[in-house]
């Protein structure tokens, strides 16, 4: 007889989320569809980092926000389940209004040890339109947004620094700036893959000193 | 034997044991197991200590698998002590309030000793730089913080259980029906990997404590884990039903059985479950009778059983004249009473004398009132001793300890026979030591430190929680109530 003590094991549930900005100023450059690139092969690289990582069941899911902000993928996806449907951009910057849908969902979750703590991954070009700011404390007032690992993607000079900083509200890990495709590619693929081969119980590692690269002209943003 | 019935029923009978396995995720990364347990059965198992902790493993916490096994050490001693002074009295909660500082006081001493012995190697520093350099800087000015652990703990006697616990992991209770509890209230901020912790400034204020009196409130079992068991259940509810299923298996199997399977249970729920390092440790109360090795007799025991020995033959000695001479009964009678009292008062004063720790006097502390609270560095009056599971051996200067006291058996690999002295207790220049007087080599693991052989004819200074494997599947573990040393608080390494 297998002897088992106590009821089911299951892995530990870990959410990711993406906050992603679709605002108008995404179309300049090509940005927008440098970020649908960059998630769509990131997907695979996080299947065969988590792959390495079985304990942990990943889910995750997105939000857009231009002219405020909705669920991009609604469903907490497994990874194995997860496919991307591309952005398109248009309008403001209301990033505001998609921390309050963080927030709300991260409301939902339950209050239990077992759960890793949620990433949340926020990628922007631009200046917030809204009120950010009571959105922002709001999220953080929500216990899994405050243990949430948050890390911000800053695309191009324009972006507001000051506010992904406030963001990640920490002080150790700093705004991941991309002027090229190619570093975008890079810092969505560091991000996402860190979380899923980082064993349970571990932080995101520090940050990687950038390595300098000589983005084509074009490119630049 | 009517003497043994009613001993039985009115003292619990505690046993205990304990498994850790590495993590699955620990294994693939190559780190070592984080967690440690141990536990403490007096020799008449009327009183016990079983403790866990998690060293908490992530980047700047490097040392964390020492750190567990200097906490569980300092857990066991200060338990012991607490239950040697307080077995006088029903301890209340004030004599309570100051034992987790005591325990971190302890733990930081450990690490200190341990550090002052290993200071940080440079591999050690280089890794932690590339991960994380600010971590560095902060470990490299405060060292506890690379031992970081958690803590749980349980001491029990016969009318009181004690519950302690800093930072993660479980503490469930388990009554006759199988109904199982958490003696501890929640503390809401251990979520999403948080924990409080051994290395935290004035940790002392992060215990969860509680004190339970009674007989009647003791536990069929008490199960305590670390964080990675629990993580590697589906739901609270799933997790909770362990308290059932334990207390079923070691009513079915006893509790040698379950400690045999116990390590293949915890690997299948790591690789199915959290990944995590877990450690399970259980206290059942119950009969002597399901330990697995029968408690070896202490010299207290032998000296009293002595004791009782001769005054039956006295007693014979007595009746024998009696019968012979009738004549001279009333004579002989008080001679029979005389000796009884003699007998009694010498028993009595053995009885005193040997069971120090469990008499009604509290034994007094240097240069303190009995009654006033511990603080700072006391001389604790408790002789070293060797805990081999079933109990414990005095360790005085001079003493021998037999193959067959240890439990050795003559066979193969052990080549002393039952009435050899294999152990000897000497006095050394640095303190007392162990010196191996058998035809074996030891393992010697100091806590916190790697395991060493000790040859034939050599001497191995005693150190608090340091285990021998003896061979032959005998190992022990060596306690001791010494000077606490002057402590030092986080920040002044």
């Amino acid at each position: 007889m297998a002897i088992r003590p106590g009821g089911q094991y299951a892995g530990r549930p870990l959410h990711f989320i993406w906050l992603l900005d679709c605002s108008g100023s995404m179309a300049e450059g090509g940005k927008i569809q440098a970020l649908n690139n960059a998630i769509r092969e990131v997907v695979p690289a996080m299947r065969s980092a988590a792959e390495g990582n079985p304990e942990v069941q990943f889910y995750v899911r997105a939000i857009k926000f231009s002219s405020g902000a909705s669920w991009h993928v609604a469903e907490a996806l497994e990874l194995s389940h997860f496919k991307w449907v591309d952005l398109q951009a248009d309008g403001e910057t209301d990033m505001g209004q998609a921390f309050a849908l963080a927030a709300e969902e991260l409301r939902s979750l339950p209050t239990d040890a077992r759960l890793l703590p949620p990433v949340l991954v926020l990628v922007s070009d631009g200046k917030p339109t809204d009120d950010w700011k009571g959105a922002l404390q709001a999220l953080l007032d929500v216990p899994w947004g405050k243990r949430a690992v948050k890390q911000a993607i800053a695309i191009g000079q324009d972006a507001d620094f000051d506010t992904l900083q406030k963001f990640i509200d920490n002080r150790e890990r700093q705004v991941l700036r991309a002027d090229s495709a190619e570093q975008l590619v890079k810092w969505i693929k560091w991000v996402s893959t860190s979380v899923t081969a980082t064993p349970p119980g571990k932080e995101i590692p520090a940050t990687p000193v950038p390595t300098p690269m000589t983005p084509a002209d074009d490119s630049v943003w | 034997m009517a003497e043994a019935k009613i001993k039985a029923i009115e003292m619990p009978q505690w046993n205990a044991i304990a498994a850790s396995t590495r993590g699955a995720s620990h294994s693939r990364s190559g780190l070592p197991n984080q967690d440690a347990c141990d536990y403490w059965l007096s020799a008449n198992h009327n009183a016990a200590v079983l403790t866990v902790s998690d060293g908490h493993g992530s980047g700047r916490h490097f040392r964390s698998q020492y750190g567990s096994q200097l906490g569980v050490a300092a857990a066991i001693a200060l338990l012991r002590e607490f239950i040697a002074r307080q077995e006088s009295h029903y301890p209340q909660e004030s004599d309570v309030h100051e034992l987790p500082r005591r325990i971190v006081e302890q733990w930081l001493a450990n690490v200190a000793a341990h550090f002052a012995q290993n200071p940080f190697t440079e591999d050690e520093l280089r890794q932690l730089k590339e991960e994380d350099s600010a971590a560095a800087e902060v470990v490299v000015a405060n060292p506890p913080i690379a031992y970081g652990a958690t803590l749980l703990a349980v001491a029990a006697v016969k009318d009181w259980v004690l519950y302690l616990q800093l930072g993660d992991g479980d503490i469930l209770v388990v009554n006759d029906a199988g109904e199982t509890t958490r003696p501890l209230p929640e503390d809401s901020r251990l979520v999403g990997n948080q924990t409080t912790s051994l290395c935290q400034p004035e940790a002392w204020n992060e215990f969860r404590a509680r004190l339970v009196h009674g007989a009647a409130e003791s536990p069929a079992v008490v199960l305590l884990s670390s964080d990675g068991y629990s993580n590697s259940f589906r739901s609270e509810e799933d997790f909770l039903l362990i308290g059932r299923d334990y207390l079923a298996m070691v009513r079915d199997r006893g509790l040698h059985t379950v400690k045999q399977e116990l390590p293949a249970i915890l690997e299948e729920a790591s690789k199915q479950g959290s990944g995590d390092d877990i450690t399970l440790g259980i206290l059942q109360r119950g009969s002597i009778s399901e330990n697995p090795r029968p408690a070896q007799p202490s010299a207290k025991t032998q000296a009293l059983e002595q004791l009782k020995k001769d005054y039956v033959a006295q007693q014979q000695k007595l009746n024998d004249l009696e019968s012979s001479h009738r004549h001279a009964s009333k004579s002989l009678r008080r001679m029979q009473w005389v000796l009884g009292i003699v007998a009694l008062c010498a028993g009595s004063y053995v009885a005193a004398y040997l069971w120090k720790p469990w008499s009604s006097t509290p034994p007094v502390l240097q240069g303190q009132k009995s009654k006033e609270p511990i603080t700072g560095s006391l001389s604790i009056p408790h002789p070293w001793t060797l805990n081999i599971g079933s109990g414990d051996i005095e360790l005085t200067v001079n003493s021998k300890i037999t193959a067959k006291q240890l439990g050795l058996k003559k066979d193969k690999e052990i080549k002393d026979k039952e009435d050899d002295p294999v152990a000897e207790v000497v006095s050394t220049k640095k303190g007392l030591g162990l010196k191996n007087l058998s035809k074996q080599e030891w393992t010697i693991t100091p806590a916190g430190g790697k395991a060493d052989k000790n040859p034939a004819n050599s001497i191995v200074p005693l150190q608090d929680g340091m285990k021998i494997d003896f061979g032959g599947g005998i190992s022990g573990t060596i306690y001791s109530g010494h000077d606490l040393q002057t402590l030092q608080a986080p920040g002044a390494h």
